[in-house]
């Protein structure tokens, strides 16, 4: 694939592939648009190479995931050794003009927290076979996870959640 | 598990899906961003790791040390050499003879012990 496929075809993901950032990044706008770009940059910049194992979405979630867990594992050194480095961090875009309404916040509010109630796994696994369309398959090679795995957080991530969104204990 | 669960699992995920697609940012003005800071990386790393080596390494090295001498020469010397006021008290008559081991045959000793000092004055 030429660069410029590759940029054309990341760009037509960019919008589903910046929902799933944000879901990797508890929800955190700022550092999934950190994310965002820095998996961009290693795609473009071939630190990350697309062998056509897989189709692109499914490699470029993968490339996603790791960078959100670089992330965090450097969030827990900077926690422990202060070492600078956010004084340069460039403005956050403002949060977007239209507060959406009352009782789409309020649903919004309970699937995440019922989402939340779910192990990491789990969340991610439902995320991409009911929100990004992934079979299981997909999203076992998205999260580099054997199939079987993927198949047991399916299960249970799905019974969970039923429970939760039929608003039961 | 029923089909409606899966139906109202799917509903629930694609609406935040799309809600979460509206926030995002424009692609191009995200990829033009300047970089977020560069994290330390592996150099960084090491930099850290190797500074905490030393520093524990420093720690046990100078646990496992023998304990310095103590540094007190000077007080110690100053001891050594330092008189009683009262010492002069002690030098009595004939006290040299007990300074030192008595040498038999030698000319002090033998008047010592022949002529006390004590019984020359009561004869006279």
């Amino acid at each position: 694939m030429t660069p410029e496929k590759l940029e054309q075809e990341l760009e037509r993901l960019h919008a589903e592939s910046f929902a799933w950032a944000l879901g990797c990044c508890s929800r955190d706008r700022a550092e999934a648009e950190d994310v965002l770009q820095e998996a961009y940059l290693k795609i473009l910049e071939g630190r990350a190479r697309f062998l056509g194992r897989s189709s692109l979405k499914t490699f470029f979630f993968s490339v996603i995931r790791r960078t959100a867990s670089e992330h965090r594992r450097r969030a827990l050194w900077r926690r422990f050794l202060p070492l600078g480095g956010e004084s340069d961090r460039p403005l956050r875009q403002p949060l977007p003009d239209e507060p959406p309404a009352a009782d789409a916040v309020e649903r919004r509010i309970f699937v995440e927290r019922a989402l939340r109630a779910l192990a990491r796994r789990q969340r991610e696994v439902l995320t991409l076979v009911f929100a990004h369309g992934l079979t299981v398959e997909e999203s076992a090679a998205a999260l580099g996870i054997s199939v079987g795995s993927a198949r047991v957080h399916y299960q249970r991530g799905k019974a969970r959640m039923a429970t939760l969104l039929r608003g039961e204990r | 598990m029923s089909g409606s669960d899966d139906d109202r699992i799917e509903r629930a995920l694609s609406e935040q899906r799309r809600l979460d697609e509206g926030l995002a940012p424009d692609f191009r003005s995200l990829l033009a961003r300047p970089r977020p800071p560069a994290s330390r990386g592996p150099a960084g790393r090491i930099l850290v790791v190797a500074a905490l080596l030393l520093v524990i390494g420093v720690a046990l090295w100078s646990r496992s040390r023998p304990p310095a001498p103590p540094r007190s020469g000077m007080a110690a010397g100053s001891l050594t050499t330092w008189r009683a006021p009262t010492d002069f008290l002690l030098e009595t008559p004939g006290s040299r003879l007990w300074s030192s081991p008595p040498v038999f045959g030698s000319v002090e000793a033998e008047k010592a012990l022949s002529h006390p000092e004590g019984e020359k004055g009561k004869k006279s």
